[in-house]
């Protein structure tokens, strides 16, 4: 940590954070500009490049402007949206386990979003509503199930394992309501995909962040205070439950809007703050360098979800679980071993 | 409500007696109601018209798979709610039902296994190996395995073996079309040979889950009173794993992963007879196939010509009932 | 025939050198309605492809499978009179994602079933068909399959446009389209003939029930075909019925094993799907299931044999239709059709 002076203003700034961002946000962009050019309609990056600048073919500029460059930008979105949720959570709960992937808030979007397939036969542009909804409504269940004078250890996380259980019975009975093809839809988009990702979902995503990034980055202060412990940040920091309450509204509001954009991609909100946190070096990593690095998971899981098996095109979630869930045990042996765990 | 030891065992055999009127409406009830002169001769004096095909294929082996897979579910639970001390415990938790998908979804799409009986053996062995592996994870470090360590490793194993189940669905639709009506579970997908069968694996993790009752008692008082009395923690932990194997797994493969019957029941069972475990297993024995056959009934009598599969019936209920139960009781024990 | 498709080759040629304007109808600009949605051509589509059985049996038919750019996703091996046409064409087990269809640069995608238009957003669907126009690729879906709006699937057919009528539309359309009407009207009249023939011959003759029924159980249950399936109308000609042709929610519909068995239908169609090289043959062993299951051994069709292999590909709307009718005739009256 280092302190910053520009005339009279002065902050506190972590280099190593940053440097690690800088980094991240470099790979994700030669990453994203690789998924441009590759897919079922090959394109050399130089043509891309025209395309982009808007003088390729009629079919091209649809490949590359209406279908790629949204898909990609929506993967760093969401990337950087479950990442910046995860940690919130993960420092809030003082748990690095605490993720909303684990405890049912994605779970919750995607069934209100896979409701609205399957019941109502919604278009795809209704469903971040919806989805925003499902995440709400199941974070409050869970809070309220979980809270007995306050939210501590592990039951917040066998709450949500429970809830998470409930809500995939349900999305399963509306898988067979619907005929195979919007089964199949719906079973690419529950496994979260980025697949036919547009515009409208690029927007959706970006406007999140816009909104909710400097909300955490400016709660980033309340967060360290709370991980000091209950009464030590009333202490400090006056009215505990309103901050932490704040906190965990842009937490879910930005793992069920991701959740909308994209689906519901496990283990990102997981991994990527864990990641920053060995890379960084430090008991704390800041929730940029958490973000950067969720861009990358997400916009290289889906190149590889996208190739590994072309030309069918798995889930990027399928990726990200693959990845994540070996991460998440050797996570939890490493801490039982030093007697975190329990 | 019955807490004496007389009112308590009047009660079970209330139970059973109801849970016979319950079989009995299984076999008379569906797409056509049959009556019980019709049920004796399909057993006894069968003549091989229609009446007697449909209820001597169709409705004994469904509901025997339902009492087997019922009894299992239940039993199962309890024993699972006992030993992680976390009344949202499910068998599901400990990645019977992510080990059984699987095995089921490459024995359907890899290996082009068509039949039931064909793919009953891959859901067994793979519900076995995942609880396994859980148990294994689990049981890492400090503690042995602790309720929340074994929560979280079911969590991770089940994402895990999920996402290549996903991969394996999406590649191939046909896969995907048996695969997502098999995850529902269901009583039909059973026959009188595949029942006969899972018997003696059901009977033999029957038999071992109700010997744990009184240990049980004790875990429920905390890990170090409970050695101190002299239970021996590790012991039961691997048998209670064995039981769960046994029967979930076994009903598993059998009807597909029933949802909800391990979790509610037991906590019905509590709610009846207080918390002891003795009298919470052959409780929750008795009303979970109790309560799988009603679904099953229902399901059967909703959605003609179709049918409503029993693991919807038991979502839909459950669900509710769960989270009631859960509010009136406060979470203890976390 | 040859020198009818060399004739046709040769005049589309000619026509199609003639308009390559890009922006607003020229006078050579062909407009017909499909499912509700005006399809305009600038003279005759050059590169086609062809999702589904139905769409690439059609092409063969019309005899423009010179201009066929792709073919995807067969129900069985294509007609004997199509093979010599299907051989060497590119082929595509699975439904190509949209991009892989747009790199092979269509502007004609001819489609036998909904699904690839529908709005489900996913890498299996080819998107809207006004996105796929907007890019200058017309698209046509078959009538008896017409969703009530663009970006709807199989939920929203209308059961009125599920007839033969609807199938010798489409061709007299595609024909204006691409200039092949005498072909196509060659064509209808074959099919309306055999149909007229075997319609005849089963006249007055007491119609047995049947059912098709799709192999596999789905949680337990049995799929059949419903009304709006293609099958009830090929029952119908071939002088049965669809035993059940009340079930009007959907082309397949779900139903309880005891269900099946109170109906009792005379015969039993197994209709077996999904590849390319699927025959008859290859659905015996389904057949097989049904015979030596005790549930079913009291069933009529059961009793008397009546459980036949039978494909998807025989009752999905399209050039088939005589085929098909000819063949269920030949099944469920004997004596009367040879």
């Amino acid at each position: 940590m280092k302190a910053l002076r520009i005339g009279p203003f002065s902050t506190r700034v972590d280099v190593a954070s940053i440097v690690v961002s800088v980094i991240a946000c470099a790979l994700t962009l030669v990453i994203a500009a690789v998924s441009l050019t590759l897919g079922d309609y090959e394109i050399p990056l130089p043509q891309v490049l025209n395309t982009l600048a808007g003088k390729g073919s009629l079919i091209m500029t649809d490949v590359v402007v209406n279908n790629r460059l949204p898909r990609v930008l929506v993967g760093m979105g969401v990337g950087a949206a479950f990442a910046i949720s995860g940690a919130i959570f993960q420092r809030l709960a003082r748990n690095p386990l605490v993720s909303p992937d684990l405890i049912g808030i994605n779970a919750g979007a995607a069934l209100a979003a896979v409701l609205m397939i399957t019941v109502f036969g919604s278009a795809v542009s209704w469903l971040p509503a919806g989805a925003l909804i499902g995440s709400l409504l199941t974070a409050t269940s869970i809070y309220l199930l979980a809270y007995k004078k306050g939210i501590a250890g592990y039951r917040l996380v066998l709450v949500g394992i429970g809830i998470t259980a409930i809500v995939g019975s349900i999305t399963a009975y509306l898988l067979t309501l619907a005929d195979i093809y919007t089964a199949k839809t719906a079973s690419m988009w529950l496994a979260g995909s980025l697949a036919g990702r547009s515009w409208p979902h690029a927007i959706l995503i970006g406007i999140t962040l816009l909104v909710l990034v400097p909300a955490a980055v400016a709660g980033s202060r309340q967060l360290r205070l709370l991980e000091l412990g209950d009464d030590l940040a009333r202490t400090l920091a006056g009215r505990v439950e309103l901050s932490r309450g704040l906190l965990i509204a842009v937490g879910v509001g930005l793992a069920g809007l991701a959740t909308a954009a994209a689906g519901p991609i496990g283990f990102v909100a997981l991994v990527a703050p864990q990641l920053a946190r060995r890379l960084v070096a430090e008991r704390v990593a800041g929730l940029l360098a958490a973000g950067a690095i969720g861009a990358l998971l997400v916009v290289a899981s889906d190149l590889l979800a996208r190739e590994i098996f072309a030309p069918t095109a798995l889930p990027v979630g399928v990726v990200t679980a693959f990845l994540g869930a070996p991460y998440l045990l050797i996570l939890m042996a490493r801490a039982n071993r030093v007697g975190r765990g329990g | 409500m019955t807490r004496s030891w007389g009112g308590r065992a009047a009660g079970l055999l209330v139970a059973c007696v109801v849970l016979l009127g319950v079989v009995l409406l299984s076999l008379l009830a569906g797409n056509q109601w049959f009556g019980p002169h019709d049920v004796y001769v399909a057993a006894a004096d069968f003549t091989g018209s229609d009446t007697d095909r449909v209820i001597r294929y169709l409705r004994f082996p469904r509901t025997a798979a339902g009492l087997l897979a019922g009894a299992a579910l239940g039993l199962a639970g309890a024993v699972m709610q006992g030993i992680t001390r976390n009344p949202l415990a499910d068998p599901g938790i400990l990645g019977v039902n992510a080990g059984a998908a699987l095995a089921v979804v490459a024995a359907i799409g890899l290996l082009g296994v068509q039949s039931l009986t064909g793919y009953v053996w891959f859901a067994m062995g793979g519900a076995l190996i995942a609880t396994v592996v859980v148990y294994l994870v689990g049981s890492v470090g400090r503690g042995g395995a602790t309720p929340v360590k074994l929560a979280l490793a079911g969590a991770a194993l089940s994402a895990l073996l999920g996402s290549v189940t996903s991969a394996i669905t999406l590649l191939d639709l046909s896969t995907l079309n048996e695969f997502r009506f098999w995850v529902v579970g269901s009583l039909t997908m059973a026959t009188g040979g595949i029942v006969t069968q899972a018997l003696p694996f059901i009977a033999a993790g029957i038999v071992l889950a109700l010997t744990l009752g009184s240990s049980l008692n004790q875990l429920a008082l905390g890990e170090d009173l409970a050695a101190t009395l002299g239970t021996r923690i590790g012991l039961v932990r691997v048998l209670a794993a064995l039981a769960v194997m046994l029967l979930a797994g076994t009903a598993t493969a059998m009807a597909g992963p029933i949802a909800f019957v391990g979790l509610a029941v037991p906590h019905v069972a509590r709610a009846l007879v207080g918390a002891d475990y003795r009298w919470i297993l052959p409780w929750s024995l008795v009303l979970a196939p109790t309560v799988l056959l009603l679904a099953d009934v229902v399901g059967r009598l909703v959605a003609r010509p179709d049918e409503l599969q029993v693991g919807i019936i038991t979502a839909l209920i459950g669900a509710p009932l769960f989270i009631a139960l859960v509010r009136r009781r406060k979470l203890a024990e976390l | 025939m040859k020198t009818l498709a060399a004739a046709v080759v040769v005049l589309s040629l000619l026509t199609g050198c003639g308009g390559v304007a890009k922006a607003g109808p020229s006078a050579t600009a062909t407009t017909v309605k499909n499912c509700g949605i005006d399809v305009t051509v600038d003279g005759p589509p050059q590169r086609v492809f062809a999702a589904y059985q139905p769409a690439i049996e059609m092409v063969h038919a019309l005899g423009i499978s010179d201009r066929l750019v792709g073919t995807a996703y067969l129900d069985a091996e294509v007609l004997p009179q199509y093979a010599a046409a299907q051989q060497g064409r590119k082929y595509y087990k699975n439904l190509p994602s949209r991009e892989e269809l747009l790199s092979q640069n269509p502007d004609f995608v001819l489609s036998g079933f909904n699904d690839v238009f529908s709005s489900a957003g996913s890498d299996s669907s080819f998107g809207s068909r006004k996105s796929l126009s907007d890019l200058g690729v017309q698209t046509w879906i078959f009538s008896p399959l017409c969703p009530t709006a663009d970006g709807k699937g199989d939920e929203a057919i209308d059961p009125s446009t599920v007839s033969m009528n609807n199938v010798y539309a489409d061709l007299r359309d595609l024909g204006k389209l691409f200039n092949v009407s005498d072909q196509a009207e060659t064509v209808i009249a074959d099919q309306q003939k055999r149909i007229a023939a075997v319609e005849a011959k089963v006249a007055g003759a007491p119609k047995p029930t049947v059912a098709i029924l799709r192999p596999g159980l789905e949680g337990g249950g049995l799929t059949v075909s419903g009304g709006p399936d293609f099958g009830t109308v090929l029952i119908r000609q071939a002088g049965g019925v669809n035993a059940f042709a009340d079930l009007t929610s959907k082309r397949n519909v779900k139903i309880s094993v005891e269900e099946f068995i109170k109906r009792d239908p005379d015969y039993i169609l197994i209709s077996g799907c999904c590849d390319a090289g699927l025959t008859e043959a290859q659905v015996q062993p389904d057949v097989q299931k049904i015979l030596a299951n005790p549930a079913y051994a009291n069933l009529k069709a059961v009793r008397n044999k009546h459980v036949v292999p039978w494909l998807f590909a025989h009752h999905s709307a399209g050039v088939r239709g005589a085929n098909s009718t000819e063949l269920i005739a030949k099944l469920i009256h004997p004596d009367l059709v040879k």
